[in-house]
């Protein structure tokens, strides 16, 4: 990890360190949760990749457009989303933001920009490419920005999309969070080559980034936002990182084997983006020890109320709200 | 040689066209390339060229009927 | 009135909105240079209002609903209803689920556009009737104008209904020509037109059918059988209550539908007649549709497969208890 002292403020480092930690700790109550059979649905953490979602979201307002993957609690919280709401959604009820009908793999809010978490591997970018469309007819400056992964970089839409929006030079923003896994298959196995040479054939922007570097990832994601902003048209990013969770919760209770080993996953929690900021901080005397604790007790605080916020709120009105919504 | 001429399909989703107005008119003798007569279909009217030489011998349709592609257009009788 | 022919009404429809609501924007392959006809001069008159895609399916049915998402009324242009497969996902997965799963955070006014349907030796992979299928998802309403009129009123319904709405013209149509009114006309989607009076027989016939069965009807009224010909005009919403209040008066169905038999529009309009007005019938229900197999090239075979009057007056004189007659 880059060392070196950087130009942001003790604050703006600081709201880095909680936006990353909300993340987590967050997502490791859901991860609870999910073993305590609490939660009805299937959840895919985004725990060790929040270095990603924060150093792009972090430079996004509510007028921008995010897409996310089945992966999506991270990008959903890092672009203002309400963790209460969240916790509801994935418990299933109706205080969730999507009412209980969309659950983990589709929690989105439109009102902040966010298309949303999406259970279709590789949708949001066709979708986000749509956003970017709408962003620039609209002239204001608008940027979308798809995040997917390495197993979504093998669906033929990211080069058809590449290429329509480097053609129209449209504001878009490809992330490619490169986790090391398609689902239960190491990205060596599945894929071709670098994903971030994709751009090259279509003469697109790109650029690889430490994702779990959040300087780094700011830096290269500030790059792409300026290019978007000012009509120069689309980048694609892969930002390498590593899935620290299974595919899913609960994976090894019925996979027959291990796809990866102990080892590996240690070397990586070792290179954990959210501790080695918080170091970062204190080495660099952005932070105290205690600013870090007040954040993480405030943060716990927050988990603890989405917690309460989920558990009380009622399950939908199950004779009246099923068909409610397919038509406006 | 006597011959019927069929309705081409001018259009991709051409089922149909209109004979709006012939220009040639039965005992007319006309040479390759010569119109015949003008069809209209979903987007454009179009000049219907003579495959060959010869001469008119019999509307088969009038103006204004809309005829299914591959009908009959009219008779001719084919010369060299 | 004035007499138009189906491609001029549905471009003269497009010029005609577009010139009113600067949000409308359409797109698709050749829209430019328009293949049909039905978008011809549109980018000329709008600008990057109206764009060519590359061929690319996936992207294309993807971008309509980001871009309808952040604000905009996409019309979008598949060209032939059968490449709508190659961009099914975000028509199946996207469009017509986003807003249920959201609970209504958004609306998507999307239209898209094809054309539809047999007749031509366009072969199987362009003469697919692929209604049926939308049908099934639930969340995307389905028209097929069968006149330059009901065309006008549709697509303008559609392009301001603020859902996902397939447009689908029958492919051999295009030139056929009707009166069309001067004032503009909005057909509110889920409204059935009834076609030609009768009191023997119901009849339901869509699309492209509507006239092989009106000529049905006509030719059958000589012979002193009343039919009552019922255009549904949408398939989605169906308008069933028109469809069960002839059949309770008539006793009678005959279905066309050039969608092939299993699970096609025909058997579902069949299946909710024998639910709602069995006690009314008193005769089996008939379909008439195309068998289940691909729709050959060779005019005689695609002929002797899609359903024709002759077939469709058969069906009447069987449903009446008289001899099938051939014919045609």
């Amino acid at each position: 990890m880059n060392q070196q002292k950087t130009n942001f403020s003790n604050e703006q480092m600081l709201a880095f360190y909680r936006d990353m930690l909300r993340i987590r700790r967050v997502e490791e109550q859901i991860g609870k949760d999910a073993k305590a059979g609490n939660i009805p649905g299937a959840v895919h953490l985004y725990i060790g990749q929040e270095a990603v979602g924060v150093g792009f979201c972090s430079q996004l307002s509510d007028d921008d457009w995010i897409a996310s993957t089945h992966r999506g609690h991270g990008h959903y919280l890092a672009k203002g989303g309400d963790s209460k709401l969240l916790m509801a959604e994935i418990y299933g009820r109706e205080g969730g933001m999507c009412k209980g009908h969309g659950g983990s793999m589709h929690v989105a809010d439109f009102s902040k920009g966010i298309i949303g978490a999406n259970g279709i591997v590789g949708a949001g970018i066709s979708i986000t490419t749509g956003a970017a469309w709408a962003a620039q007819l609209d002239g204001k400056g608008a940027v979308g920005i798809a995040f997917f992964g390495d197993g979504a970089a093998n669906q033929g839409v990211l080069c058809e999309a590449i290429n329509v929006a480097q053609l129209w030079k449209l504001p878009v923003i490809f992330v490619c969070e490169n986790n090391g896994f398609s689902e239960f298959s190491p990205s060596s196995t599945v894929t071709a080559g670098n994903i971030v040479d994709r751009a090259k054939p279509y003469g697109a922007a790109h650029e690889a980034v430490d994702g779990n570097d959040l300087i780094a990832v700011w830096q290269c994601a500030a790059r792409a936002i300026k290019r978007a902003r000012d009509g120069e048209g689309p980048t694609l990013i892969e930002a390498r990182t590593y899935r620290q969770r299974g595919h899913v919760e609960a994976e090894a209770s019925f996979l027959g084997s291990a796809y990866r080993t102990d080892e590996e996953v240690a070397e990586w929690i070792a290179r954990d983006p959210i501790p080695a900021f918080g170091k970062r901080l204190l080495d660099a005397e952005q932070a105290t020890r205690s600013d870090l604790d007040r954040i993480e007790k405030e943060i716990m605080g927050e988990v603890a109320e989405a917690v309460r916020y989920a558990e009380t709120s009622p399950y939908p009105d199950s004779a009246n709200q099923t068909t409610s919504y397919m038509f406006a | 040689m006597k011959m019927a001429l069929k309705m081409p399909r001018i259009g991709m989703n051409m089922e149909e066209g209109t004979v709006v107005a012939w220009r040639l008119q039965p005992g007319e003798s006309f040479k390759e390339g010569d119109i015949l007569y003008e069809v209209e279909t979903e987007k454009v009217t179009n000049e219907y060229e003579a495959p060959c030489n010869g001469v008119m011998l019999e509307h088969l349709v009038d103006e204004g009927d809309d005829v299914p592609v591959g009908d009959n257009v009219c008779r001719i009788d084919k010369t060299d | 009135m004035a007499k138009k022919r189906m491609i001029q009404a549905i471009n003269e429809t497009l010029h005609g909105e577009m010139a009113k609501d600067d949000k409308i924007i359409l797109f698709g392959e050749d829209v430019e240079i328009s293949l049909f006809g039905d978008t011809r001069g549109l980018k000329d008159k709008f600008g990057t209002r109206v764009r060519n895609m590359p061929i690319s399916e996936t992207v294309m049915s993807g971008m309509a609903v980001g871009a309808a998402a952040a604000g905009y009324k996409v019309v979008c242009h598949m060209m032939f209803g059968n490449f709508m497969y190659t961009g099914f996902d975000s028509i199946a997965n996207q469009a017509s689920k986003l807003r249920y799963m959201t609970a209504g955070q958004i609306e998507l006014p999307i239209v898209y556009m094809g054309v539809f349907g047999g007749g031509r030796s366009a072969a199987a992979q362009h003469s697919d009737a692929m209604h049926p299928m939308f049908m099934n998802l639930g969340g995307i309403k389905v028209a097929l104008p069968a006149t330059p009129a009901d065309a006008t009123g549709l697509l303008r319904a559609a392009i301001h209904d603020p859902n996902p709405v397939m447009f689908l013209q029958a492919a051999g149509r295009g030139g056929e020509s009707g009166e069309v009114p001067d004032e503009e006309q909005i057909i509110e989607l889920g409204k059935a037109s009834t076609v030609h009076e009768g009191n023997d027989v119901t009849m339901v016939a869509i699309g492209a059918m509507v006239r092989s069965a009106l000529r049905a009807a006509r030719k059958l009224a000589k012979d002193g059988i009343g039919v009552e010909l019922i255009d549904p005009r949408t398939v989605v919403p169906l308008d069933s209550e028109a469809i069960l209040a002839s059949v309770r008066r008539t006793g009678r169905l005959v279905v066309v539908d050039e969608a092939r038999d299993m699970c096609s529009a025909a058997s579902h309009i069949a299946a909710v007649c024998a639910d709602q007005a069995f006690y009314a019938l008193k005769a089996p229900i008939r379909r008439v549709t195309v068998p289940d197999v691909a729709l050959p090239y060779s005019p005689p075979l695609e002929k002797a497969l899609l359903p024709n009057e002759g077939r469709i007056a058969d069906a009447v004189r069987e449903v009446l208890g008289k001899k099938a007659v051939e014919e045609v």
